[in-house]
C-alpha cells in the first residue's frame, strides 16, 4: 500500500516535471510579456520622439525583432495549432513585426517602416489582422515616400486578398474595409478614373456578398457604412442613402447610431435631395444634444441654403449662434457660414461685420483667420485695392497680436500662414513670399512647414522671378523637409532651374 | 494590572520575542505558513507554465475571467487574488501555526526545549479547536474590512473619507487583534476547547488588553508600507515591472511572517507574565 502510494506522488511529480499543461499559453505568456517589455521602450521614445537617442530606438527595435524571431508565424499560425492559443501566439508575434515598422516611422525612416510592413505583410498572411494593418502601414509609408502608384498596387492586393472580417473574433477588419477606397482615391488621384472606378464597383459587389451572410452581426454596420461610402463615391447617391438607411436597421450598430444619421443627412445634401436632408436633420436635431445636434443643424442650415431659402438658413445660423456655448466649434462653424451666405448673397456689410465677430470673439480659430483673409480677398476681388490694404493691414495688426500673445504652437503656425495669405491677398508678393519663407523656416518638419517652403520658392520664382532665392528654397526644402514627396518636388525644380 | 504596567510589559516581551529571533526551532511553524503562501503566490504568478498551467489556468479562468490570462493582467490582479486566498490559509493553516508557536515559545520562556516535530503534531491534533476558536477574529476581521471598502466605494473624498480609511487601516485590526490575541495561549496552554477559550476572553482583556492593544499597533507599522504599495498594484504594473507585484507578495508574507512570530511571541510571553492561572503556567 506504501509502496503503491509512493509510486503514485513520483508519477504525479514526474507528470508536473515533464509539463502536461498547455504549452502554447506558456508561449503566449512570455510573447506577451516581452512585448509589454518592449512596449515600454517605446514610450520611453515617445515622451519626445526627437529627443530620443539612437540607443533608445535601437534597443526598442532589437526587442520587437527578437520577439519576432522566437515565434515565428511559420510555426504559429500555421495548421490545426493556429487555433486558440497558438494563433494568439501568432498575433503577438506579428503585432511586433508591426512595431518594427512603427518605431521606424517615429524614427523618421520612411523607407526603412516600408520595408518593415511589406516584410510583416509578406510573413503574416495567415494572421489576417496583423496582414490588415502591416498592408495599410506599407501603403500609408509608400505614400509619404511619394510612391503613389505603389501604395495604389498595395491597396488594391489588400482590397483583392484580405478577408474584411477577422473570423476569431467576428469583427471587421477596418483597415482591409478601407483599401478599396484608399485605392480609388489613389488611383483617381493619378488620373486613373476608369480603374478607380471599377475598384469601388468591385469593392461594392465584394461589401454586398459580406454583408448578405453577416447581417445583424457585429461585422455588419462597419461594413455596411463602408458599403454607402463606395457606392457616394460612384455618385450613385440613391443606392447610397439606401445603404446607410440597412446600417440604420442594424441591431449591431450601438453608439455610431448619430453618425449614421447626420451621414444619412449629408448623403441627401450631396444628392441633391435637400428635403430629405431636412428630414434627417430634423429627427438628428430631436434626438441628439451636444456637438452632433450642432453638426445637424449645420446640414440643415446648408439644406436650406441648396433650397434656395437663404433667408431660412440665415435663421438657423441665428439660432446656433445663440444657442451654442461661446467659443465653440460650432458657432464658429455658423458665424463664417453666415458671413459666406450674407456675401453670397450680396449682403457685404452684414457678412464683414460677422467675420470681424468672429476674429474677435474667436481670435485663435482658424476660421476667424480665414474670415480677416476673406474681407481683404473681398475688396481685392472688387478691385478695391485702397480698402483692401487698409483692411489688411488692420488684420495683419490683430494677426501680429495674437502671434505676440500666444503659446499654442497650433495657433502660431495657423497665425503664420494667415499672414501669409494676407500679404498675398493685398498682393503683396514679396512680403507674402518672406512670410512663407519664415513659416517654412519655423516648422520644416510640419507638412504645413513644408507646403509654404513650397510656395514661398513657387512664388519665388514665377511670381517675384528671382530664381536665385527659388534655389536657395527648394535646396533647403531638398536638405531640411522630412516628407519625400516635398524632396522629390523640391528636386525636380531644382533639375529645371538648373536646366535654365 | 493597570494600562502603563500591561504597556510595559508588552514592550519587554517584545524585546525578548526578537533576541529569540535567531532561534530556527521557533521558526518552524511560520516557515511552514510562509512555504506554503509564498508557493499559492508563485503558482499564481507561473500560471501559465505547462508544470501547473494544466490545474491553474481553468482555476483562474473560473476565478478571474480569460482576461486574467493574459500577461500582465494576472499580476495585476495578483494582490487581490492572493488576498482572497491568503485569507482562507490564514484561518485554517494560521490557526494551527499559532497553536504551535505558541507551544514552542512557551516551552523556550520556561526554559525549556520543546521538539519541533512533536509540538507541530500537537498543534495539527488540535487543529480543529484551534481554526474554530480563531474563526470569529478572521470573520469579524473580513466582514468590517469589507463593510469599510464599502463605505470607502460610496465616499472617495473628504473627512468621512479619511476617517474610514484610518478605520479601516488601524483601528479595525488593531482592535480585533487585540480581542482575539490571548486565544492561543488558552487553547494551548490552558487546554480549552474553542467555546471555553472564547469564554475566557473577557479575563484577558482585563488583564492584558492595554498590552494587546498597544503589540497590534506596534506590530502594524511594518505592514502599513506593503499594503499601502499592494494597494498601487496597477500604478506598479503600469510604470514599473508588473514582476514587483510578484515580489511586493513574497515581500508582505516575508513580513507577515515576522510579525506573526513576534506577536505570538509575545502574547505568549504577556499571557504567561499578565493573564494565566497560577496553576497554568508561570511567568519566566
Amino acid at each position: 500500500m506504501r509502496r503503491a502510494g509512493q509510486l503514485l506522488i513520483a508519477a504525479a511529480a514526474a507528470l508536473v516535471a515533464a509539463g502536461c499543461g498547455d504549452g502554447a499559453l506558456w508561449a503566449r505568456y512570455r510573447a506577451e510579456r516581452d512585448f509589454w517589455k518592449a512596449c515600454k521602450e517605446v514610450d520611453r521614445i515617445q515622451l519626445n520622439p526627437r529627443l530620443a537617442p539612437d540607443a533608445e530606438y535601437d534597443r526598442a527595435l532589437a526587442a520587437f525583432r527578437r520577439l519576432a524571431e522566437e515565434f515565428p508565424p511559420e510555426r504559429w499560425a500555421a495548421g490545426p495549432r493556429s487555433a486558440g492559443y497558438a494563433g494568439d501566439v501568432a498575433e503577438v508575434s506579428g503585432m511586433a513585426a508591426l512595431a518594427l515598422g512603427q518605431v521606424e516611422e517615429m524614427r523618421g525612416r520612411i523607407d526603412q517602416a516600408e520595408r518593415c510592413y511589406a516584410s510583416a505583410f509578406e510573413r503574416y498572411r495567415g494572421v489576417s489582422t496583423v496582414a490588415a494593418e502591416a498592408a495599410a502601414g506599407q501603403a500609408r509609408s509608400l505614400l509619404r515616400l511619394g510612391r503613389e502608384g505603389e501604395a495604389a498596387a498595395v491597396w488594391m492586393e489588400m482590397a483583392r486578398d484580405l478577408p474584411l472580417v477577422d473570423e476569431k473574433r467576428g469583427l471587421a477588419l477596418e483597415p482591409a474595409l478601407e483599401a478599396p477606397l484608399e485605392a480609388a482615391r489613389a488611383l483617381s488621384g493619378r488620373g486613373q478614373a476608369a480603374a478607380a472606378d471599377s475598384v469601388l464597383d468591385a469593392a461594392v459587389e465584394r461589401y454586398q456578398r459580406e454583408l448578405a451572410s453577416r447581417s445583424g452581426t457585429e461585422a455588419a454596420p462597419p461594413i455596411g457604412m463602408k458599403l454607402a461610402l463606395a457606392l457616394e463615391r460612384r455618385r450613385e447617391f440613391d443606392r447610397s442613402l439606401d445603404a446607410w438607411r440597412r446600417v440604420l436597421r442594424e441591431p449591431a450598430l450601438g453608439a455610431d447610431r448619430p453618425q449614421v444619421v447626420l451621414a444619412l443627412a449629408r448623403g441627401a445634401l450631396e444628392a441633391a435631395r435637400p428635403d430629405t436632408a431636412l428630414v434627417y436633420t430634423a429627427w438628428a436635431g430631436r434626438e441628439f444634444r451636444g456637438p452632433l445636434g450642432a453638426e445637424a443643424r449645420l446640414i440643415r442650415a446648408r439644406a436650406w441654403e441648396s433650397l434656395g431659402m437663404a433667408d431660412s438658413a440665415l435663421v438657423v445660423y441665428e439660432g446656433l449662434v445663440e444657442s451654442e456655448p461661446p467659443g465653440s466649434e460650432a458657432q464658429a462653424q455658423a458665424r463664417f457660414r453666415r458671413g459666406e451666405l450674407l456675401e453670397k448673397i450680396g449682403r457685404w456689410e452684414e457678412a464683414r461685420a460677422e467675420y470681424r465677430g468672429l476674429a474677435a470673439l474667436q481670435p485663435a480659430h482658424e476660421l476667424a483667420l480665414a474670415a480677416l483673409v476673406r474681407i481683404v480677398r473681398h475688396h481685392a476681388d472688387q478691385k478695391e485695392g485702397e480698402l483692401a490694404r487698409i483692411e489688411g493691414r488692420r488684420a495683419l495688426e490683430l494677426v501680429d497680436q495674437l502671434i505676440a500673445t500666444q503659446r499654442d504652437d497650433g495657433v502660431l503656425m495657423r497665425g503664420r500662414r494667415a499672414r501669409a495669405d494676407l500679404w498675398l491677398a493685398m498682393g503683396e508678393a514679396g512680403r507674402a513670399c518672406d512670410a512663407l519663407a519664415d513659416l517654412w523656416r519655423r516648422y520644416p518638419e510640419a507638412p504645413a512647414g513644408a507646403e509654404a517652403g513650397l510656395e514661398a520658392a513657387q512664388l519665388a520664382e514665377s511670381g517675384l522671378g528671382d530664381r536665385k532665392r527659388a534655389m536657395e528654397l527648394y535646396q533647403g526644402l531638398l536638405a531640411g523637409s522630412g516628407e519625400p514627396a516635398t524632396q522629390r518636388q523640391a528636386q525636380a525644380a531644382i533639375e529645371r532651374l538648373s536646366r535654365r | 494590572m493597570n494600562p502603563i504596567e500591561q504597556v510595559s510589559l508588552a514592550w519587554l516581551a517584545l524585546g525578548r520575542t526578537l533576541r529569540q529571533a535567531w532561534r530556527p526551532a521557533l521558526w518552524a511553524p511560520w516557515l511552514l505558513l510562509g512555504a506554503v503562501e509564498v508557493g499559492v503566490v508563485v503558482l499564481i504568478w507561473g500560471y501559465a507554465h505547462p508544470a501547473v498551467s494544466w490545474v491553474m489556468a481553468p482555476l483562474l479562468r473560473n476565478w478571474a475571467g480569460e482576461d486574467a490570462l493574459h500577461y500582465p493582467n494576472v499580476l495585476r490582479r495578483l494582490p487581490v487574488l492572493f488576498g482572497g486566498l491568503d485569507l482562507v490559509i490564514g484561518a485554517i493553516l494560521g490557526s494551527i501555526m499559532i497553536g504551535a508557536a505558541t507551544l514552542l515559545f512557551a516551552e523556550r520562556f520556561r526554559g525549556s526545549r520543546a521538539a519541533v516535530g512533536e509540538t507541530l503534531a500537537r498543534a495539527f491534533r488540535r487543529s480543529g479547536t484551534l481554526v474554530l476558536s480563531h474563526l470569529p477574529f478572521n470573520l469579524l476581521l473580513v466582514f468590517m474590512t469589507l463593510g469599510i471598502d464599502r463605505a470607502l466605494g460610496a465616499r472617495r473624498a473628504g473627512l468621512t473619507h479619511g476617517v474610514l480609511v484610518f478605520a479601516g487601516v488601524v483601528v479595525v485590526p488593531v482592535v480585533v487583534q487585540a480581542v482575539f490575541l490571548y486565544v492561543g495561549p488558552l487553547v494551548m496552554l490552558e487546554g480549552r476547547s474553542a467555546l471555553g477559550a472564547l469564554r475566557e476572553l473577557p479575563r484577558t482583556w482585563r488583564r492584558g488588553m492595554w498590552a494587546a492593544l498597544f503589540l497590534g499597533l506596534v506590530m502594524l507599522l511594518p505592514l502599513v508600507p506593503i499594503h499601502f504599495l499592494s494597494g498601487h498594484a496597477e500604478a506598479i504594473a503600469e510604470r514599473g515591472s508588473p514582476e514587483l507585484i510578484g515580489w511586493l507578495a513574497i515581500a508582505e508574507v516575508a513580513v507577515g511572517l515576522l510579525v506573526w512570530f513576534v506577536l505570538s511571541g509575545s502574547a505568549c510571553l504577556v499571557y504567561l507574565g499578565a493573564i494565566a492561572e497560577p496553576e497554568t503556567g508561570s511567568a519566566p
